[in-house]
């Protein structure tokens, strides 16, 4: 199927890296159009053309709750796992701040504690704006490091529940 | 104990299964030999057929082309024409689009393209250089001075192309008038009448 894990991939917390999304969202996910039409068959490297498009994160939006593609990508990050080099690359880059905040995303996902907080804390000297879509379809203005914060700090974002870690 | 008294000697006297050890190992012979063929033959079934790893597709799905078309379907129409997503590689019709994405993203129409499911890995190195590539791209696509100027010479030698392609066909057309209208109208009575020949003779 076309919405299997990678067989290579390891497991994380214990369970499949798709199973980090829950089901309802995750089956939302499967049947949008973005996902079937533009994400099938990304790898690493194809994927970071669309991170490079996006213009908005968020999670799901409107009355039948329709993932945003940020959301999309990072299921399918989650899908085909790509190596933590490469999501520091993501992280690292300067130009494309959704790409940062996707990579950032996962590595919080994903990550340890120790590479969570060593990658995302220099992200607070971010202070670029963001769009972001709330669940009614309206936009909202953000900020790069208040998004950070939000990752590091609670435990639900973007309507994902994200793994505990330690405080600082 | 009494039993065998009373039997004859020779004869077999237990209930024990006998088995003829020369047929068997006749047999035995025989299995070893044909496993031995099997193993050296290759296999009855064809080698797996290397599929190429998935490839993303660079094209954007036509879903909308014939939106709000009007169509006439009947049943006899060839496959293509009838309503619905026709899939060239697989030869059949979908019903709509979500059905049809299925299709182009499923197992059976990535096999009849010859690929597996399998995604390849890509590697940092990859990874590094397209974002080399697209940051380069981005700073090209980006608006200059000299981008401006050559925009504008552009624009004004369309502008002017039009314009003489206008004015040339306006020269034909008058030709091709002039001689139709020339013998219908005689000028003399034309002045008589007062007019000079200014309406034209579809207005009679």
């Amino acid at each position: 199927m076309a919405n299997r894990t990678d067989p290579t991939a390891k497991s994380i917390h214990g369970t499949n890296p798709q199973n980090l999304v829950e089901k309802i969202v995750r089956s939302k996910i499967y049947q949008n159009t973005y996902w079937k039409e533009q994400c099938f068959g990304l790898t690493a490297e194809t994927l970071v053309d669309k991170a490079m498009e996006l213009d908005h994160l968020g999670g799901t939006f409107g009355g039948n709750r329709k993932p945003t593609p940020f959301l999309c990508l990072v299921m399918k990050m989650l899908q085909i796992q790509p190596e933590k080099e490469i999501v520091v690359e993501f992280i690292k880059n300067e130009d494309y701040k959704y790409v940062r905040i996707l990579g950032a995303f996962y590595l919080r996902l994903t990550g340890s504690v120790t590479d969570v907080y060593q990658y995302l804390e220099p992200l607070y000297n971010d202070y670029r704006k963001l769009r972001e879509k709330l669940s009614d379809g309206k936009y909202s203005l953000t900020h790069v490091d208040e998004v950070i914060d939000q990752l590091l700090t609670t435990d639900y974002s973007c309507d994902i529940a994200l793994p505990r870690i330690q405080k600082r | 104990m009494a039993q065998s008294g009373s039997n004859p000697v020779g004869v077999d006297n237990t209930f024990r299964r006998k088995f003829n050890r020369e047929e068997y190992l006749e047999r035995a012979r025989e299995r070893e030999q044909q496993e031995e063929e099997a193993r050296n033959k290759p296999k009855g079934k064809a080698p797996p057929v290397q599929r190429k790893p998935l490839k993303h597709r660079d094209y954007e799905v036509d879903l909308e082309s014939r939106l709000g078309k009007t169509q006439v379907v009947t049943p006899i129409a060839p496959l293509s024409q009838q309503a619905g997503y026709y899939c060239s590689v697989c030869e059949c019709v979908v019903k709509d689009s979500a059905n049809y994405l299925d299709h182009i993203n499923g197992k059976k129409h990535q096999r009849a393209l010859g690929m597996s499911m399998r995604v390849e890995r890509a590697s940092l190195q990859q990874v590094q250089d397209r974002f080399d590539k697209l940051k380069k791209q981005k700073v090209a696509g980006s608006f200059s001075e000299q981008d401006l100027d050559d925009r504008i010479m552009k624009q004004q030698q369309e502008e002017e192309e039009r314009k003489r392609q206008r004015r040339e066909r306006k020269k034909e057309k008058k030709k091709e008038k002039a001689p139709e209208e020339e013998p219908e109208i005689d000028p003399d009575v034309a002045a008589m009448m007062g007019f000079g020949g200014f309406r034209s003779s579809s207005k009679k």
